[in-house]
């Protein structure tokens, strides 16, 4: 018998008054889906922002050469990753974790947690206070990481939108607001 | 401050929205990778296993479920936490279901002829395996105590205090007037008496919350019972979240129950009930405690120091403040005298509010006189 | 009762409290089965003669089998790989944790050694890495303090790389707190002043910051009751034993809320001016606190205004109008602050200028201050501040705190 997608399997038990059933993890296959897009364009929209901007780019000046930081959700994802080249570059390097290293992690407990994120319901500062993500990895370096994620919210939210993403709007210029945003928004659907 | 005392609380609380999707990473820290989940009919009817099968998707959790009946079967629920190799407990539903829990993890760990006889902390000294509680009602706080009862023998030790509490509207079913009734008085009784008379500021802390939480929700829910036809389902969207917060006050009343097991209005509050045996639907156990709390205070308005700060939870800083100090031991009476008054108006066939009222003669009371009086402890300021 | 979207409180650690409590040790440890302790301290405690009355309450049902007294004023990798050494050495199976903050986090990274049979502690940082329980580890704080024995978090420096390593585990936690006044009954008017404004902002900050909760809350407003009432008479009347358990209590406490809901910006910038200038935590907390309460006010008035019954009482909170009590609030602490000052002599600092050597070399020079603003950046306690900071924000609290002038509250951006 199944319900709801899952397959459940019951049994009757040793004694009539004990019934049993076994529940395997299943998948939530559109929220993944919809994460994994997310995460996607948030992973190359972080590379168009280093090239453009120099608030970000100033941030990733300060991490080593080959440093890889991801964005996820435990325990197996979806995630971002994206990291610096031997030159410095900054990469967006898809969502595969395994056989790679990666320095940082900032994983949310729980793909479902992620998701209230990544639709707005929560604010990554809320989320934070409120225990639904964790870090692996050096603390300057994701506070670094965590200030390179809200600029990028501000460039590819409405305001109206990012103002509920972040703890403080910032004041950019004109030139960051609209020219700048374009750039990164060209550059994140074209990925260079 | 006293000359000595101790506290523990062995349980994390988490209370809110979609605190169950925490638990799959929370499980992995006390490394639990197949747990074994206790339930009941009425939360199976409600679908709340599915909601907890949900939290568990995307996580390599998988789970195993028993839905016990009224009797229970603990050989079989060992049986089958045995041969499939089970490595954790969840409790979902009434205290019922937390109790047959806790004696399933020591019967798991101590075997199973461990529950022949009662046993105290010095017997049950070893970690048990991880427990995790999920309330679906608010309860009298002996779901998270560190005690539990089996067949008449009674097992206590911190050990058998849930690792996690999940409190959350998400699994708060329909709760009748009754209930809520029961529950409310009981954290309010147990929550009070600690915070008066304990001389602990951890017991006070906790007893300062549990009260705030009980003062918020319990006349609202009181007013608004669920009907008997929604006993089996969610409750009613603008119940849940203040269930929910009555289920946090009964957690809260539980860990105060495992630091002091001799609380003077449980003893009380069941001498009450024994006398008047004959009156059960009038009279909960959590009524009996408050009428007991109730004398308790009027016995002890002159000689405990703390009675008087007890108004600041029970009402608001303003209110508080705005007593002056020798005032304050009385107003905290009128403040649950008041409570019990306007709860009495939501009880259909009426409520006592004094234990005179429910038939408690004089020579009776003064039979309780050290039940209903306060000590102050050696070193006690 | 405001109640957040989702929150969590736990504090698995058995709180002891009392006169005389040293001698439950034994029975405590016994009943783990563990009769074979290891002494992790540090020599200022060995100084005061602290080590002496730990072992003279320890009975014949307990053997120390070696007391380890060379951890320095920041726990580092090197010490602990030291120690765990030494607790195989000897044959150990518990701990007894015998200081302040800095021996807390070696005995809990030690433990993390010994327990998991690992010569690598670096596998073990950051959130959950701990595998299964840990050796028995009994906490007795010697300042009241920094909450450690209540945590779940150790701090340790790997110099090597210029870092501090983050653990956080429920196993962590101290399997009990030993709270007990005779540890701090010769501890010197300024390092009480210093410590117990430590554990005051601990306790505010617990309950301005984006993870308050009820119980934290709670735990917090005991502790600055607390906090408040014992702390300038102890410093005059420093042998008053029922003063020295209450300021312990209330560190207790500030622990237990601030593990849970988290520190702000006076941790932000506090970390960042003790790890650049090597100042006593305590005394930047102290002088920040003030500050990182005004640059908040905006977003926390009422729950500041809430702060000011536990702190001054309710006299003072019931002649104060609603909408002044925040405000008095912070001046409260400013008043104790200058309070403190008086009582010590001088010794403890009202503004960062002030913080001082023994022999009055300035510890915090005004140039440092750029660079003490772009460390702070990098402290996690930063985003559970209840308004954003950047690193202007944090140069202007910093000016302000340097010369003790207040903060100009026109120049805070509002989020």
């Amino acid at each position: 018998m199944g319900t709801d997608g899952f397959h459940i399997h019951i049994t009757g038990g040793k004694n009539a008054m004990t019934d049993f059933m076994e529940i395997p993890p299943a998948r939530h296959y559109w929220k993944r889906w919809y994460l994994s897009c997310m995460l996607w364009f948030f992973g190359r929209a972080v590379q168009a922002a280093a090239r453009v901007d120099d608030g970000v780019r100033s941030e990733f000046a300060a991490m080593p050469d080959n440093f890889t930081f991801c964005l996820g959700a435990f325990p197996a994802g979806p995630c971002m990753v994206v990291g610096k080249d031997a030159g410095g570059r900054v990469r967006h390097l898809g969502s595969a974790i395994a056989d790679r290293t990666i320095h940082l992690h900032l994983m949310f407990k729980h793909p479902a947690l992620l998701f209230r994120v990544f639709a707005f319901r929560e604010s990554t500062p809320v989320a934070n206070a409120r225990n639904r993500l964790y870090v692996r990895g050096d603390v300057p370096r994701a506070c670094a990481v965590v200030r390179i994620m809200d600029m990028v919210q501000v460039f590819l939210l409405p305001k109206f939108l990012a103002k509920r993403a972040v703890k403080r709007y910032p004041a950019w210029s004109l030139k960051r607001r609209t020219l700048d945003r374009a750039q990164v928004y060209v550059r994140a659907f074209a990925g260079f | 401050m006293t000359a000595l005392h101790h506290f523990l609380c062995r349980t994390k609380t988490a209370f809110g929205t979609h605190a169950l999707a925490h638990l799959p990473f929370d499980l992995s820290g006390m490394h639990a990778r197949k747990p074994f989940v206790i339930t009941d009919q009425a939360a199976k009817d409600a679908a709340l296993h599915l909601e907890l099968a949900r939290a568990c998707r995307d996580t390599h959790l998988p789970l195993g479920l028993a839905i016990l009946t009224d009797a229970g079967d603990l050989e079989t629920l060992y049986h089958l936490f045995v041969d499939k190799g089970y490595d954790s407990i969840m409790a979902l539903g009434t205290g019922q279901v937390v109790q047959t829990a806790k004696a399933l993890n020591l019967a798991i760990c101590h075997g199973p002829e461990r529950l022949r006889t009662p046993a105290g902390a010095e017997q049950l000294n070893n970690p048990l395996l991880p427990l995790v509680y999920i309330p679906t009602h608010p309860e009298t706080g002996q779901d998270t105590a560190g005690e539990t009862l089996f067949s008449g023998r009674r097992f206590v030790s911190p050990n058998l205090m849930p690792d996690i509490a999940v409190i959350t509207a998400d699994t708060m079913l329909g709760t009748p007037g009754a209930a809520v009734l029961d529950s409310g008085l009981s954290s309010l009784a147990i929550c009070c008496e600690a915070f008066a008379f304990s001389h602990s500021p951890f017991a006070r802390s906790y007893a300062s919350a549990g009260i705030c939480l009980v003062m918020d929700t319990l006349l609202p829910l009181a007013r608004q019972p669920d009907h008997k036809d929604l006993l089996c389902q969610k409750a009613q969207k603008n119940r849940q979240l203040p269930l929910a917060k009555l289920a946090h006050a009964a957690a809260i009343s539980g860990y105060i129950q495992s630091n002091y097991p001799d609380l003077k209005t449980r003893q009380a509050g069941a001498r009450v009930m024994a006398v008047r045996s004959d009156q059960p639907a009038l009279l909960s156990a959590g009524l009996c405690m408050v009428l007991a709390l109730v004398q308790l205070f009027e016995n002890s308005r002159h000689t405990c120091p703390w009675l008087g700060k007890l108004l600041l939870p029970l009402t608001d800083t303003d209110h508080y403040t705005g007593v002056p100090g020798p005032e304050q031991p009385d107003e905290a009476v009128r403040i649950i005298r008041q409570l019990l008054h306007v709860l009495a108006e939501t009880v259909p066939r009426g409520m006592p509010q004094t234990l005179e009222e429910a038939g408690i003669t004089p020579r009776q009371i003064s039979e309780m006189s050290d039940l209903l009086t306060y000590t102050p402890p050696q070193g006690a300021p | 009762m405001k109640v957040p979207d989702y929150y969590e409180f736990g504090c698995r650690t058995r709180i002891m409290a009392g006169h005389d409590v040293l001698e439950q040790i034994p029975g405590l440890l016994s009943s783990m089965a563990a009769r074979h302790p290891m002494v992790i301290t540090d020599q200022g405690v060995a100084r005061a003669g602290l080590v002496d009355i730990l072992c003279q309450a320890l009975d014949s049902r307990i053997t120390v089998k070696t007391i380890q007294d060379d951890v320095p004023a920041d726990s580092d990798l090197a010490t602990v790989h030291t120690l765990a050494g030494q607790y195989k050495k000897y044959d150990c199976n518990a701990i007894i944790a015998l200081g302040g903050g800095s021996v807390m986090d070696t005995a809990k990274g030690v433990n993390i050694l010994v327990s998991t049979a690992s010569d690598n502690l670096l596998a073990f940082s950051g959130a959950n890495a701990l595998p299964h329980r840990l050796a028995p580890l009994v906490a007795v704080p010697t300042t009241a303090g920094t909450g450690s024995e209540v945590t779940q978090v150790a701090v340790i420096s790997d110099p090597d790389n210029l870092r501090k390593l983050l653990f956080t585990s429920g196993f962590l936690m101290p399997d009990a707190a030993v709270l007990d006044p005779r540890m701090t009954l010769t501890l010197p008017a300024p390092v009480t002043a210093a410590t117990a404004m430590d554990a005051l902002s601990h306790a505010v900050e617990a309950c301005l910051c984006l993870g308050r909760n009820p119980l934290s809350t709670a735990h917090a407003h005991e502790a600055i009751a607390l906090i408040s009432h014992h702390l300038v008479p102890v410093i005059q009347q420093p042998d008053h034993t029922p003063g020295r358990l209450a300021l312990a209590t209330g560190a207790a406490l500030a622990g237990m809320a601030f593990s849970n809901s988290m520190v702000g910006m006076v941790h932000t910038l506090g970390h960042a001016v003790g790890s650049v200038c090597h100042a006593p935590h305590g005394t930047c907390m102290a002088v920040l606190l003030p500050y990182g309460m005004a640059y908040n006010l905006h977003k926390t008035q009422s729950l500041q205004a809430d702060l000011l019954l536990p702190m001054a009482g309710a006299d003072v909170y019931a002649r104060t109008r609603p909408q002044d009590r925040a405000e008095k609030a912070i001046d409260w602490v400013n008043r104790m602050n200058r309070r403190l000052h008086q009582a010590t002599s001088g010794a403890h600092a009202v503004c960062l200028r002030d913080i001082k050597t023994p022999d009055g070399k300035s510890l915090v020079p005004a140039h440092l201050l750029p660079g003490i603003a772009r460390t702070a950046l990098g402290d996690g306690s930063i985003f559970y501040n209840p308004e954003d900071l950047d690193h202007d924000d944090c140069l202007m609290v910093l000016t302000a705190a340097f010369d003790g002038t207040p903060l100009d509250l026109s120049r805070v951006k509002k989020g």
